[in-house]
């Protein structure tokens, strides 16, 4: 797929390595020869950033649910993606093509924010959650 | 917030890597549960005659999910239909709509919902909840009846459906070649939030459909970045 080609050669120009296949890039580092032993290798090396959650937390006012959470260590130009996920909801729509059926979902994505960060820290990010 | 869990993850801007992730069930006394998180991205041409060292690479992303790593992987298939300049230089036995892409970890594990939570989220936020079913209605010669069922989305996308050869041979250059994961037959349609429907799909001549597997993929619309997969084993069914 040509967006998978765009993608690749990107990626290869950014950190200056060549374009070829078979290639394996482990969270933006490319593993060269591509072995098991080498993929699990980078897979399993320790995050480099730590991050600390706390129990989100209902505000009063504005009813929003607030997360925080601390990061450490190398946070520059990295986003933050946080999530609540809802298991086990079930709908039953009452018209279309699924009128009548039950439908069981898995995993909804209730709500979702991202935050941009700079510096290790801590962070709040508000969720507005129904 | 029962039955709910809360996920935070940091990328970097580029999105290339997952440089670290935490997450908590909100319903439970154990508050975190904390470990190495990657984003695996394979790059393989299906054109090449070198399967073998192709196959590998797959085999080296594959196994390392088995043994517990944790990690998105994601297999960009080059040379598909749209790339290649003769439908000669493509092996025979991949088919002539063999799409780019995507999958493992669609195997059941207690992080399968982190895994397709941090997919959809990857490229493109998709802040609905994603669902696909699918299952083999029926046999008959050589044709698969495959339905599906949508959960709730919004917005329009693409349903890609895969039959998939588990394990085949190929024979390049005079040599034989044990592949895995061989797509053999592929379709799309057009997906909605809530729908169902079914499609019709065909085992290609002269293949038993033993060890295949219906593989379907809700893909975004625009981007087409993969954020549901579901997998069924023939056999199972």
């Amino acid at each position: 797929m040509k967006a998978a080609s765009v993608r690749q050669r990107d990626f290869c120009k950014k950190v200056g390595s060549g374009v070829y296949t078979p290639q394996v890039i482990v969270n933006g580092e490319v593993t060269r020869g591509g072995t098991s032993a080498k993929v699990r290798e980078e897979i399993a090396r320790e995050p480099e950033v730590l991050v600390k959650l706390d129990r989100p937390r209902r505000d009063r006012k504005s009813g929003k649910v607030v997360v925080s959470f601390d990061v450490k260590g190398k946070v520059k130009d990295c986003t933050a993606t946080v999530a609540i996920t809802e298991r086990g909801l079930k709908s039953e729509p009452d018209a279309g093509e699924c009128k009548g059926m039950k439908i069981e979902h898995g995993n909804t994505v209730r709500a979702f924010a991202e935050k941009k960060l700079g510096r290790e820290g801590s962070y709040d990010v508000e969720l507005r959650c129904s | 917030m029962d039955n709910s869990s809360l996920i935070v993850y940091i990328r970097t801007n580029d999105k290339y890597a997952i440089k670290g992730a935490e997450w908590m069930d909100l319903d439970s006394e154990s508050l975190n549960s904390s470990a190495p998180f990657a984003l695996v991205e394979t790059v393989i041409d299906v054109s090449s005659p070198d399967a073998e060292s192709w196959t590998k690479v797959l085999d080296s992303a594959e196994n390392a999910t088995r043994e517990g790593a944790q990690c998105l992987l994601v297999t960009h298939l080059l040379g598909d239909g749209a790339e290649l300049e003769s439908p000669a230089q493509r092996p025979k036995e991949l088919s002539a709509e063999t799409p780019f892409a995507v999958f493992v970890n669609s195997e059941p594990s207690p992080t399968e919902g982190l895994v397709r939570m941090i997919g959809s989220a990857f490229e493109k936020p998709c802040p609905t909840f994603v669902e696909v079913e699918c299952e083999i209605k029926g046999l008959k010669g050589d044709r698969l009846y495959a339905s599906f069922r949508l959960g709730h989305f919004e917005g329009r996308h693409e349903l890609a459906l895969w039959l998939v050869k588990k394990q085949m041979t190929l024979t390049t250059q005079g040599e034989e070649m044990m592949l895995k994961n061989v797509v053999v037959g592929a379709t799309r349609t057009t997906a909605r939030g809530e729908r169902d429907g079914r499609k019709t799909m065909s085992i290609p001549k002269g293949m038993s459909a033993a060890g295949m597997a219906l593989i379907a993929i809700l893909l975004d619309g625009d981007s087409h970045v993969p954020f549901a997969v579901k997998r069924k084993d023939l056999g199972e069914l």
